[in-house]
């Protein structure tokens, strides 16, 4: 049987997973851990398969990082990562760091475990896209890489000034690219454009990341 | 031929009252033409007005003497026995020299700088200038520094040097509750560039610059930008204020998130329980569910509400001794970990960091873990039993993603690998963090 170690924050849903894997009959699990931050180590002083990981967990720590760090060191395990949010970036992240398979929380049992079972046997699962959300008027699929980039420092509470150095455009490209938001989804004002793509789940900032 | 004596009386008084005037004219051009290069001028106005003066004495001397029936001396008869043709194309040709060099210096000093044209200038200016001695003495001023004086101090300006002082001190009558002289408007700013309100609601920022031994005053109309400056700072606060209601709402939308995948999970337990009645009924009904395949169903469902009712998340400290036992390191703490959030996950993200180091580069069986504080910082410093290191530490992903994180709060990390492998994170107390 596979040892999988799972990574996973809040206790129900972990639970959940916990359930999911050992009725299985086809996996071990060798223990659950709450913060992504441990999971290296773990990985590197016990033999592990394969980690089913969350993006975002406890201490703030990024599951996307500590895939990035196990897949360096650790090559041979497989990463899982499953999330219910449906932020623009991860899975792109999760390609760019090397992640095998990358799947949504919401799915049912015989899902996660399909993925899982496929994983292992070495395909790459991951959805087709994005699932896509209504923001106002508009699709996320209908804002670009850059008004997304733009949109996630809004949402952080930046300034126009501050997103156009960080990312080294001009003051006036930046509101172009609020603006061009804002014509999209029909909101007033970029508060209210930050507000329904933070609740929505499309921009997530509250993570610990290297980037 | 005729001559003054066949004048008429009123035409002699008229034709010397010409001569005076000539004569007059004459002297008073003479500071006008003489401080200029030309000589002619020089040489023909004395001789001009001389001549309308000699004249003037001359009839006037032969009116007298008429009059008088005194005796006519020579130079008077012969004068006089001049035809009048004479004497008019003398005093026409004098007016007419005098008005072309009239209209000569007009045309000159229009089109030409001198003192005046300066003066002119300064004074069209809409900003304030004056340039003074570092005495106070004024050397030159133009109207609006005038202006603005009488506006601010109520009286002319006349020491220059005293009233930059009022105006550096930012002694408004507002304010001041010393006798002696200040300032009428409101200070909006002191210093080296003192900026005032006026009365009148203009705004006015003052500057002087010495220029070798000469001061210069300078007053410019700051009243749009300061209007916009204003304006903009209120908007930059009132977005200030958005920004941090985002910031808010960004970690209040943590937990709706949290929340909804609550909800989600309960959803799914739902039909979990469903499927574990319809499971116990079969199993009652004899349908092929055994009691265990039901009796598992039931564990599932109620081990997943059992974790919604016992749900604490594990204190950071729990999950890192919980991580290190079950990697089969032992974990020595000392000291207490920082309550402020930020540096508790710093701090941890450390301790992970040297865990994994300690299995996978140390061998390591102890991690020691010490916190310590001071009035200024807090540190940790992490070390392990392991094998020492060989050379001089490399930085991999992990431990240059912990520096990054550490040096965007200001933090320093400091890394020793003689005689020991020793990690330690400094984190400053307060706003400004800089260590």
């Amino acid at each position: 049987m596979y040892k999988i170690l799972l990574v996973e924050d809040d206790p129900m849903a972990r639970q959940l997973l916990e359930i999911y894997v050992q009725s299985s009959g086809r996996y071990d699990l060798v223990d659950s851990l709450e913060s992504a931050l441990f999971a290296e180590a773990y990985c590197t002083a016990n033999k592990v398969d394969a980690v089913l990981m969350d993006v975002c967990t406890a201490m703030n720590a990024s599951g996307l990082d500590a895939a990035e760090s196990i897949k360096k060191h650790l090559p041979h395990i497989k990463i899982v990562i499953i999330t219910s949010q449906p932020e623009c970036s991860f899975i792109d992240r999760a390609k760019a760091v090397g992640v095998d398979s990358f799947w949504y929380k919401s799915a049912t049992a015989e899902e996660i475990l399909n993925v899982l079972d496929r994983t292992m046997v070495g395909e790459s699962v991951f959805p087709e896209s994005t699932p896509v959300l209504h923001i106002g008027n508009a699709d996320s699929s209908e804002f670009t890489d850059r008004e997304l980039e733009v949109l996630r420092l809004v949402v952080a509470g930046e300034t126009d000034a501050a997103i156009a150095e960080k990312l080294y455009m001009s003051l006036r490209t930046v509101k172009h690219h609020i603006q061009s938001m804002k014509d999209k989804t029909g909101f007033r004002n970029r508060t209210e454009l930050a507000v329904r793509a933070r609740a929505k789940g499309l921009i997530i900032n509250k993570l610990q990341s290297s980037e | 031929m005729a001559t003054f004596y066949d004048l008429s009386e009123t035409a002699q008084i008229l034709f010397m009252a010409a001569q005076f005037i000539a004569t007059c004219m004459g002297i008073c051009m003479v500071p006008m033409v003489y401080p200029k290069r030309r000589w002619l001028p020089k040489l023909i106005l004395p001789i001009g007005f001389l001549i309308s003066g000699g004249m003037l004495a001359i009839f006037s001397a032969n009116i007298r003497v008429q009059k008088q029936n005194l005796p006519m001396p020579a130079v008077t008869k012969w004068a006089s026995e001049l035809p009048i043709w004479i004497s008019i194309l003398l005093l026409v040709a004098i007016f007419g020299y005098m008005v072309f060099l009239l209209v000569r210096e007009r045309l000159y000093r229009k089109s030409t700088i001198t003192r005046f044209s300066i003066k002119e200038g300064l004074d069209s200016l809409s900003s304030g200038l004056c340039f003074y001695e570092p005495s106070g003495r004024i050397i030159l001023s133009n109207n609006c520094m005038q202006e603005l004086c009488h506006k601010l101090v109520g009286r002319d300006l006349q020491n220059a040097a005293l009233f930059w002082q009022l105006l550096q001190q930012g002694e408004t009558n507002h304010v001041s509750k010393k006798p002696g002289v200040s300032l009428n408007g409101v200070c909006l700013r002191q210093g080296d560039t003192p900026a005032y309100r006026l009365p009148d609601g203009t705004v006015w920022s003052f500057a002087m610059e010495q220029l070798g031994s000469i001061c210069q005053l300078t007053a410019a109309d700051t009243t749009q930008i300061h209007e916009l400056t204003t304006r903009l700072e209120q908007e930059n606060q009132q977005l200030e204020q958005f920004n941090q209601r985002l910031r808010d709402y960004g970690e209040k939308a943590d937990a709706l998130t949290r929340a909804k995948e609550r909800l989600e999970i309960k959803v799914k337990v739902h039909g979990m329980l469903g499927q574990a009645l319809l499971a116990t009924r079969r199993c009652l009904q004899d349908e092929g569910i055994s009691t265990d395949e039901a009796m598992s169903l039931w564990h599932h469902s109620v081990a997943v509400l059992h974790k919604e009712a016992v749900q604490e998340t594990e204190k950071p400290l729990e999950a890192l001794k919980k991580a290190a036992a079950a990697t089969g390191i032992t974990l020595e703490l000392k000291g207490e970990i920082p309550e402020e959030a930020k540096v508790r996950q710093l701090f941890l993200q450390a301790a992970a960091e040297s865990l994994t180091n300690a299995i996978s580069h140390a061998k390591a069986k102890t991690l020691y873990v010490d916190f310590a504080e001071d009035p200024y910082a807090y540190r940790v410093s992490i070390y392990n039993d392991g094998l020492l290191p060989t050379g001089p530490v490399r930085e991999g992903g992990g431990l240059s993603a912990l520096r990054k994180n550490v040096e965007r709060i200001g933090g320093q990390l400091e890394i020793k690998s003689v005689p020991q492998f020793i990690l330690t994170v400094t984190i400053g107390k307060g706003g400004d963090r800089d260590v």
